[in-house]
């Protein structure tokens, strides 16, 4: 392994690349920002002007460009409460509040802490552990998917308040439901397009994200103008300090979340998104009961530990892009599509037949987070200056943005007519209390909760004995019936005593 | 009533409406002899809806204080969501700047913007440098219906 590392960083350490490496942090971080342009985007769009380098370059310049624009979905996450990757959206749930309270340079500085130290602590991982990682996620099987995904489902009483675990329930299957729009590509039949061409494709995940976050978060600050969403604190570089107690509070819930984020992140399909739902959960599970409360309100843990999973994560999904040549999300796809393109084939002989390439990917994945801390953290008070334009300007340009970033998807009106009346139910939902992470969570695991069920339910010949055949998968499925009864008896005790 | 039972109607409704649909997905034989087929998800997750909307509906809730919610601001909330649906019925014929300018000036007019000259400058530094980077980046925004034609009668 040491002489591996040494090879990665006899081929990172050139000016050369390390220019390389800054250039994909700055421009993912700017096109990050945007909601509706992704890392998958970013890494597209990059991939044309990688031709003229060789395949070692190419690669340190779009791992750079990955986690800049991972660093930039939250920094729109966080600042305007627009998730522009699902990888993001917990990040929203206490970076939001954070930033609301009049400190947005903290919460972005933290945000970078954390992504830097997942980042950075997965990229360790990464290197101890891929070919041993490449074997382990080999073996998981359907079942243990879909028995994951519902143990992510269940987790939903983390986004929820005390005794409001009913509706976060109720929100999950909302999202299931939305989730089967479309057509079931497993029969090729459509479900509940309503004859509709543009249903066909169900509806998109960003669309719902930006509907259900940025929309109907920009029409609440319109119906109750008295919340305060500009900085109190002056924005210096001062402001960005984190004092003793921040940090203890925060460093297990990074640590915690980075190995967890890594080990999620290596399973080809679960990536950045479980990652850092599961991670907020378990952090919300493991904190003291003073501390639930300020899940959701923001709380600094909950802003660390999704930022530190999504990070780690991201990182993890190259084990099986490097070691196996199966890509794991769709970022790795499009990965995997330029090193196809540089002539390269990944897989187990990847880092026997071109060690240089699979040593200095993850030696930049190193520098690169090395590099998003230094490149963003001087620029935090400027980026944060956002929340000093006045909310008559900013709630239209927070929506013009919104609306653009889907259409820039699809580029179909009809989008952005859905995403108004989506916009106008979740307006009556928060106004009658329901959380609406539950609802995205639902739907983003929804489809693959399907698959992964239709499949399991094929291998074991149509008998629902897969969920306890395999010790894994009984496991994760005794998890999942704890995690439903214990909340709902303490929801149901709680009622009844009121 | 509370909003917990308020919503578990409403959901039970939908959710009722949504398994009944379920049994419309059409079917070829051979999914129909599957355990698991098109109709099967929706099933379950309209089984489990419909028990939560049920437990919403049962398990006691404080009733709730509609009266907050009715004073409100509604009537820019209404306007600028208007704005938004009249916004994707205008950008395909009057082009993504013309578009744009008009949707940013009428909001920042909506949420109470006095004078129009500096909404005006603002929507179109907006528009037009978001216009350019998309140029920059190859990603095409139209310039209008309206425009092309005039251009070509020209």
């Amino acid at each position: 392994m040491l002489d591996g590392l040494m090879i990665g960083l006899t081929t990172v350490l050139t000016m050369h690349n390390l220019m390389l490496v800054f250039a994909g942090c700055a421009t993912g971080t700017l096109i990050g920002m945007l909601p509706g342009l992704g890392p998958i985007t970013a890494i597209a769009l990059m991939i044309p002007i990688t031709y003229g380098f060789n395949p070692s370059s190419g690669m340190i310049l779009l791992a750079g460009v990955y986690y800049g624009a991972i660093f930039g979905g939250s920094t729109s996450s966080i600042l305007v409460n627009a998730p522009g990757v699902a990888g993001t959206v917990a990040t929203a749930f206490d970076g939001y509040p954070i930033a609301r309270q009049g400190q947005p340079g903290k919460a972005l500085a933290i945000a970078a802490y954390a992504s830097f130290a997942g980042g950075t602590m997965a990229a360790l991982l990464l290197a101890a552990t891929a070919p041993f990682l490449a074997d382990l996620s080999l073996g998981f099987q359907s079942a243990d998917y879909f028995a994951l995904m519902l143990l992510g489902l269940t987790l939903v009483s983390a986004f929820s308040s005390q005794g409001e675990y009913l509706k976060a329930l109720m929100m999950t299957c909302l999202g299931l439901m939305l989730s089967t729009v479309g057509t079931d590509l497993s029969a090729g039949v459509q479900r509940f397009t309503f004859g509709r061409m543009d249903l066909i494709d169900g509806l998109s995940f960003l669309m719902l994200a930006m509907a259900t976050f940025a929309l109907s978060e920009a029409v609440m600050m319109v119906l109750k103008p008295t919340g305060n969403s500009r900085p109190t604190t002056a924005l210096t570089q001062s402001s960005l300090k984190l004092s003793l107690p921040d940090l203890r509070s925060i460093i297990p819930s990074i640590s915690r979340s980075s190995v967890l984020g890594f080990f999620v992140g290596v399973l080809p399909g679960a990536g950045a998104t479980i990652a850092s739902f599961l991670a907020y959960g378990v952090e919300k599970s493991l904190a003291s009961t003073k501390d639930q409360a300020q899940f959701g309100k923001g709380s600094l843990k909950g802003l660390a530990a999704p930022e530190a999973a999504n990070n780690a994560a991201c990182t993890g999904s190259f084990v099986p892009l490097l070691t196996l040549g199966i890509p794991g999300s769709g970022t790795t796809a499009i990965m995997l599509g330029a090193l196809l393109a540089y002539g390269i084939q990944p897989g187990p002989r990847l880092f026997i037949d071109e060690p240089e390439i699979f040593w200095s990917v993850i030696v930049s994945m190193y520098f690169g987070n090395l590099m998003l801390l230094v490149l963003n953290l001087p620029l935090i008070p400027y980026i944060a200056r956002l929340l000093l334009v006045p909310r008559e300007y900013l709630i239209p340009i927070i929506m013009f943005f919104s609306l653009m970033g889907v259409y820039l998807v699809s580029f179909n009106v009809f989008d952005i007519h859905m995403m108004v009346i989506i916009a106008i139910f979740a307006v009556v939902l928060r106004l009658l209390e329901y959380p609406m992470a539950p609802l995205l969570l639902g739907f983003i695991l929804g489809g693959m909760l399907e698959d992964n069920l239709r499949r399991a339910l094929a291998v074991a010949d149509g008998q629902f004995s897969f969920l306890w055949d395999r010790p894994t998968t009984m496991i994760l499925m005794a998890l999942v019936v704890i995690a439903i009864i214990v909340p709902l008896t303490r929801a149901i005790t709680r009622a009844r005593g009121n | 009533m509370s909003n917990n039972r308020l919503g578990g109607v409403l959901f039970l409704l939908l959710f009722s409406a949504y398994g009944f649909y379920a049994g419309d997905i059409p079917l070829d034989y051979w999914s129909e002899q599957e355990l698991f087929n098109a109709r099967s998800m929706p099933y379950f997750v309209a089984l489990a809806g419909g028990i939560c909307a049920c437990l919403l509906i049962l398990v006691p809730a404080p009733k709730t204080d509609w009266s907050s919610n009715l004073n409100l601001n509604w009537l820019p909330a209404c306007i600028l969501l208007l704005l938004m649906s009249l916004y994707g019925f205008l950008l395909e014929p009057m082009g993504f700047v013309v578009a744009t300018v008009l949707f940013l000036v009428s909001a920042f007019v909506a949420l109470g913007i006095k004078s129009l000259q500096r909404p005006i400058v603002v929507a179109l530094s907006i528009s037009v440098s978001f216009w350019l980077l998309m140029d920059v980046l190859g990603i095409y925004l139209t310039p209008g219906v309206l425009l092309e034609q005039l251009l070509q009668y020209l």
